[in-house]
């Protein structure tokens, strides 16, 4: 008797699927195209897993330029402009003690040939 | 393979076979969810009671089927996506029921389901199948617990024998053939006694 009112119950139960109205049908057949659309595009975590492959080597390769760029050489030369200018005052300041030694020549000349 | 595909690693004679076979496969999923998708539903709305949930259930069973078992033998898509659903459905009444749990200080508990499941049966059989109509099933069907639902639904309906049924219930057979026994006598339950009523 089991299988009778199991038989019943599935013819019910079937009837009521051949039923289904259309806006219901609608919805599941869009449901199906984007479950379908999801395997087209592959899982989400492939593009995640892409985009984090993709920012780990830029970050790797920055690292890497990083690490291998060579030392900045030590300053030896200073900006030639000031070195120029310093050397100037180093001329003038000779030229200064020149003219004063010149001065002294002279002065001590005058007094010698007075004496 | 998606990876595989993702990276651009095929030769293009390779790729054109295997875009063949992913559009045929494609077309093979489409075909059997087309061919389950409103048993899905049906089932899904008597489990919930609720258009909208079941809905909610049926796209999950089939995001998942199609997303990690596609690849899967199409003689295994069946039994895989049924054990999705009922998964889904599983889950839907757990979620309820730690909410009604959570708010029960709010209002009387609901009475819960006494099985009373007696076996007599007035009348011959002929009656009771013309007796049971779509709305007393439905009814019956209501008065019975979810995962009494369930085997019900599997075994009368989507034609799951015991042991498939407790593979995709992910229980004992001997709990399978209980509550497929105690459903059964609910529905005839039921019959007999709108019989009585009317």
């Amino acid at each position: 008797m089991n299988d009778e009112i199991a038989d019943r119950v599935k013819n019910l139960l079937d009837e009521e699927v051949t039923a289904t109205s259309g806006a219901t049908a609608s919805r599941l057949h869009r449901m199906r195209s984007e479950a379908l659309a999801r395997r087209n595009r592959g899982p989400v975590w492939i593009s995640w897993t892409g985009a984090g492959a993709a920012a780990a080597g830029v970050a790797a390769v920055t690292l890497y330029f990083n690490l291998m760029a060579p030392e900045p050489l030590p300053v030896i030369y200073e900006d030639p402009i000031q070195q120029a200018a310093a050397s100037e005052m180093e001329l003038m300041d000779d030229l200064d003690f020149v003219a004063w030694l010149v001065l002294q020549e002279g002065d001590n000349t005058d007094a010698s040939d007075q004496t | 393979m998606q990876l595989v595909e993702s990276l651009n690693l095929y030769t293009e004679p390779e790729r054109e076979t295997t875009q063949a076979a992913v559009h045929d496969r494609n077309e093979d999923l489409d075909r059997f969810l087309a061919s389950v998708e409103k048993q899905a539903f049906r089932t899904a709305v008597i489990s919930t009671r609720n258009e909208d949930d079941a809905f909610d259930i049926v796209q999950d069973a089939m995001i998942k089927l199609v997303e990690k078992y596609a690849h899967k033998p199409e003689a295994e898509w069946r039994p895989l996506f049924f054990t999705i659903l009922h998964s889904r459905i599983t889950d839907y009444h757990r979620r309820r029921t730690l909410t009604s749990k959570l708010f029960s200080w709010l209002g009387p508990e609901e009475d819960e389901q006494v099985g009373d499941w007696g076996e007599s049966l007035d009348g011959p059989i002929e009656k009771l199948l013309e007796a049971l109509t779509i709305d007393r099933l439905q009814t019956a069907i209501d008065s019975l617990s979810p995962r009494q639902q369930q085997v019900f639904l599997l075994r009368t309906w989507q034609g799951f024998s015991v042991a498939e049924t407790a593979k995709i219930l992910k229980c004992s057979e001997g709990s399978i053939k209980t509550h497929l026994a105690r459903a059964m006598s609910a529905v005839m339950q039921s019959i007999n006694l709108d019989d009585e009523h009317e």
